[in-house]
């Protein structure tokens, strides 16, 4: 009778109870909304509930709320999953940035480069290249005008100064959507440190129950 | 009996576990398309930006194709049209099956707790 043949681990796999926390993470405009059952625990709000971070877009997810449980109560195992879950997506939030941060020094070296479409420049002699490891000899005939690459296949030939101003508005942008992150991220940071907190109680309680255990039956 | 109710729990099992993995193939395709928006908008942002004197080009392989203006926002406005409803068809697709597993999730509930109170008249 103690063989339990779905013992609670199974249901915890099949997201039974509690319902497995559903998320979208940010896209590089998009939003991200986190959700976690908000508990009320005596221990402090141990879990910030659907943390809407990096906004934009609206992605709402529908925060699946269920009957919130303060984290101090969950069984060991079910905090390690909870544990690995923040890991997840503080991993991926901190990708996120450093992916946008990527983009943002391209934008930044090509904004560079326009500085040297100078006046002076011109009529300079140049080596275009045709493939990766084949240059021909060429010009630098036009200071004027570029031609950007605007997203979603379309090229904008541009002057230089309309130029400057989109990569800097690409950049500002870029750097709207990492601030956005940035906190999300902290929180989770926060909460993930909170988690291994209680578990770390838990396992000194644990042990030390079983040592008391152990006491009793040697005496 | 058990194991009859055993054996249906697992099928029900089976269901729920097929709802979730096809709520988050849907949550994924989503992403994309929102991606896909954000990068459209940026492009219907730039193109508004522009006037007589700017050529637009589109990249149709490895060729630059040169485009009117009014062709390459009404393309772009075309494809945001689409991606939009598309992002609908999702939502409401995710929708349905958050509904589907929510039952499920009941389904389960309870033929767990049949499972359990037939184990403990045993």
């Amino acid at each position: 009778m103690d063989t339990d043949p779905f013992p609670m681990g199974v249901y915890w796999d099949a997201g039974m109870c509690p319902p497995p926390p559903t998320h979208t993470l940010p896209t590089l405009g998009g939003g991200a909304a986190a959700s976690f059952p908000r508990p009320s625990s005596r221990q402090g709000a141990l879990w910030g509930g659907a943390a809407r971070g990096a906004g934009g877009a609206g992605a709402s997810r529908r925060p699946k709320m269920a009957q919130p449980v303060p984290a101090g109560e969950l069984p060991l195992p079910q905090l390690e999953l909870l544990k690995g879950q923040l890991d997840q997506e503080v991993e991926f939030l901190s990708s996120s940035i450093a992916q946008l941060k990527v983009v943002q020094t391209k934008y930044v070296e090509a904004k560079d480069c326009l500085n040297v479409l100078n006046k002076s420049n011109e009529g300079k002699d140049l080596l275009v290249p045709l493939t990766s490891s084949m240059y021909v000899p060429g010009k630098l005939s036009d200071v004027e005008r570029v031609l950007i690459d605007i997203g979603t296949g379309y090229y904008v030939e541009k002057s230089a100064d309309d130029a400057r101003d989109f990569f800097k508005r690409k950049i500002d942008f870029l750097t709207k959507q990492m601030e956005k992150i940035q906190p999300a991220l902290q929180e989770k940071h926060a909460m993930k440190q909170a988690v291994v907190e209680v578990m770390s109680q838990k396992i000194q309680q644990l042990t030390a129950l079983g040592a008391a255990q152990g006491a009793t039956t040697k005496a | 009996m058990a194991e009859q109710i055993q054996k249906k729990l697992q099928g029900e099992l089976e269901k729920y576990q097929q709802l979730q993995k096809d709520l988050s193939r849907a949550v994924a395709a989503r992403q994309k398309l929102e991606a896909q928006l954000t990068e459209n908008n940026i492009v219907k942002e730039e193109l508004e930006l522009l006037d007589a004197t700017n050529t637009i080009f589109k990249l149709m392989g490895p060729v630059l194709v040169k485009q009117e203006m009014e062709e390459a926002k009404g393309t772009v406005g075309k494809r945001l049209e689409y991606i939009t409803g598309e992002i609908k068809r999702y939502e409401q697709q995710m929708q349905e099956l958050e509904r589907r597993s929510e039952q499920q999730r009941e389904t389960l509930g309870r033929l767990q707790q049949e499972l359990q109170r037939g184990q403990g008249k045993g």
